[in-house]
């Protein structure tokens, strides 16, 4: 083999390596497979996106976090000053930020009574939450009034039943 | 000969049943106000169109089959089997309008599950739920565990030796206080007072894990209903690993033991007499089942060598095994992770405390470490017999609040229960596995249902067969029930169509 030829092959091995490398380091593991996969996945580091679900539990210098991925919702251990930036956690009034998590994913944590868990190195605010409109149904208040009044009356007629 | 029956026997069913339906549209004033509380508006909508609903349903049941007569046993029966299928339709109404549940029939799954205390939840994106829908879900599971018959004893029905029979048909069969009313009342009295300590510890220590202090209260008290009721509705999508707080797993287990305790030995314990717990069948028949069920979960999860430390894998093993052993389906795991990482031995150890359950007269459901003890007596009384010499006479006697002597009616009634159980068992397994899930699977998630638990290995979703679901709902409710009231109301309606006039 020449020279030029082994340089070439060198810098294409290189090459490969970063692309695959850069490549798996974006991949983000759905919540499902964290968990049908958590021996194979058990201590590596990975990338997991999911919503800010409830609220943050402040134990510290640390807190857990929830984040949940349209599947299941799987705890985030993280630094408390990583969280300075959040603003909407998920509720039945607001959607919750998006947040994506790159760390340690434990099968089950030693350190945290067996859980399954992230222990999060780095944590991006992806998309910011917002509070949730929603409207009343004007039909049922309509509906749940006609019925009251026909109850009430009922009442009335008919006590000495009741 | 089956007589069919009177025309008056219908009005008597329908009349009591109507009071019941009434006490749950009362009931729903509660997250009603909380919706208002919380500024829900469309879940005070909801639950004003449910309650307005519920009380023109009860009412007409009332009017229409308006009678003075009490109630026979065949009456009482039948108002007890009944009433829980007559809740879960009403009860399901506001769970449906929240539009957490794909159809009628997944919250009716969700309501039967909440009022047969098994926890199984079809709801989907929980950790969306308003608080009032969600705080619905943990008070059916409170009302169920007390019982729906003891809720209209208590408040709307009278005394009578009818309404005795209707409390029995709910599987109580201990009149701990000399009236049936009064009975039921000593029942939320020492409910209420766990549930200010249970609720009060749990918001300590949720304060202390870093929950808002209104969250904390909230969920407080949610928590307790479930664990107390041993229900296992969680108001968090991931149960009990939410909140990934230790103090709160021991509370949780104190208040599950606490709920799987026979209500009439709560009434002796209260009253002075302590050494009934060691001497009592149920508490002793349920620390050796914890032992041996533990010690085959324990030994399955060590062979998977899961956790890696002693309280990691003693929590885990511990918390699930008396999650499943007193019915109440609280979780610290994910469900699929019974299947990927505990294996099938611990599953089996799992499976068999959720079916044996814990103490009659409690919240629980399964077969009950009362009949096992009783079982296990009466096989020891026969080996003994063949022992000892014919012409000697040997009395067996158990240890229940008295002593008592072990009659065969004691043994036939509990031997037909298990036998019951068991069917029960298979019958949800067959479908299971007729749905396409493994034996190991099929036989934990129907356990799980028939003997009100809620654990679950991942088979119980919103996607799985409607079939399935109705299984699991009719398994939850005769589970519950103890087939009895169950057998009776099918008798019933056998009569009703092939009855001699």
């Amino acid at each position: 083999m020449s020279k030029r030829t082994a340089t070439l092959t060198a810098y294409s091995l290189v090459l490969l390596i970063l692309f695959f490398a850069t490549n798996c380091y974006a991949v983000v593991w759905s919540s499902n497979e964290l968990i049908e996969k958590s021996k194979e996945l058990n201590g590596r580091k990975l990338n997991y996106r999911g919503e800010l679900v409830t609220t943050s539990l402040n134990r510290g210098e640390y807190s857990w976090i929830n984040l949940n991925d349209g599947f299941n919702a799987i705890g985030v251990w993280c630094k408390s000053s990583s969280l300075r930036d959040v603003k909407f956690a998920g509720d039945y009034k607001n959607k919750g930020d998006m947040i994506e998590v790159n760390g340690v994913f434990n099968r089950a944590c030693s350190a945290h009574n067996g859980e399954l868990d992230i222990h999060a190195d780095t944590i991006k605010i992806v998309r910011y939450g917002h509070p949730v409109n929603r409207t009343i149904d004007t039909k049922r208040i309509e509906s749940a009034i006609i019925l009251f009044v026909v109850v009430f009356f009922a009442v009335i007629v008919f006590r000495k039943r009741l | 000969m089956i007589l069919r029956p009177h025309l008056d026997d219908y009005k008597i069913i329908g009349f009591y049943l109507g009071k019941i339906t009434i006490s749950i549209g009362i009931a729903m004033m509660i997250p009603f106000i909380i919706a208002l509380a919380y500024s829900e508006w469309q879940g005070a909508a909801d639950f004003l169109l449910s309650i307005s609903f519920t009380l023109l349903v009860g009412t007409l049941f009332s009017i229409i089959c308006y009678t003075r007569k009490d109630l026979a046993t065949m009456h009482a029966m039948s108002v007890a089997a009944l009433s829980w299928i007559v809740a879960m339709f009403v009860s399901a109404l506001p769970l449906y309008l929240s539009g957490h549940y794909g159809s009628y029939l997944d919250a009716s799954f969700e309501a039967m599950s909440g009022y047969a205390t098994t926890g199984l939840s079809l709801a989907i994106d929980l950790d969306h739920m308003a608080s009032s829908y969600n705080f619905w879900r943990h008070l059916i599971m409170f009302m169920g565990g007390q019982g729906i018959v003891v809720i209209a004893l208590t408040f709307l029905v009278r005394g009578t030796a009818g309404a005795f029979r209707m409390y029995v048909g709910e599987a109580r069969d201990e009149k701990i206080m000399p009236n049936v009313v009064e009975t039921a009342r000593f029942i939320w009295l020492v409910s209420m007072v766990y549930l200010v300590l249970g609720s009060g510890a749990l918001s300590i220590a949720g304060i202390w894990g870093g929950l808002p202090p209104l969250k904390a209260i909230f969920d407080s008290v949610c928590i307790f209903m479930a664990a107390w009721d041993t229900g296992g509705f969680a108001p968090q999508s991931q149960s009990i690993l939410f909140y990934h707080n230790f103090l709160f797993e021991i509370i949780t287990i104190s208040l599950m033991l606490l709920g799987s305790i026979n209500f009439a030995l709560h009434y002796v314990v209260w009253t002075g007499n302590r050494r009934e717990l060691y001497r009592n069948i149920e508490i002793v028949t349920l620390f050796i089942s914890i032992i041996v069920t533990l010690s085959i979960t324990a030994w399955g999860v060590l062979e998977k060598n899961v956790y890696a430390g002693s309280l990691p894998f003693s929590s885990k093993t511990f918390y699930h095994l008396i999650s499943g052993h007193t019915g109440t389906g609280f979780s610290t795991i994910y469900p699929r992770q019974f299947i990927n990482e505990w294996g099938a031995l611990a599953m089996f150890g799992v499976t068999l405390a959720m079916a044996i359950g814990g103490s009659v007269c409690s919240t629980t459901g399964a077969i009950k470490v009362f009949r096992i003890g009783i079982i296990y007596k009466a096989l020891r009384q026969e080996i003994k017999k063949m022992l000892i010499p014919e012409t000697a006479i040997f009395v067996q006697k158990i240890h229940h609040i008295k002593d008592i002597v072990l009659e065969d009616k004691y043994v036939r009634i509990s031997a037909i229960i298990l036998i019951s159980y068991v069917n029960l068992y298979i019958f949800g397994t067959v479908a299971g596995m007729l749905c396409g899930y493994s034996l190991s699977e099929a036989l934990f998630e129907s356990v799980s249902a028939a003997a009100n638990v809620g654990l679950s290995c991942g088979i119980t979703s919103p996607t799985m067969p409607s079939a399935l679901k109705i299984v699991y709902i009719l398994q939850m409710w005769a589970g519950r029930l103890e087939f009895i009231a169950v057998m009776v109301l099918f008798g019933m309606v056998i009569a009703t169509f092939r009855g001699k006039r």
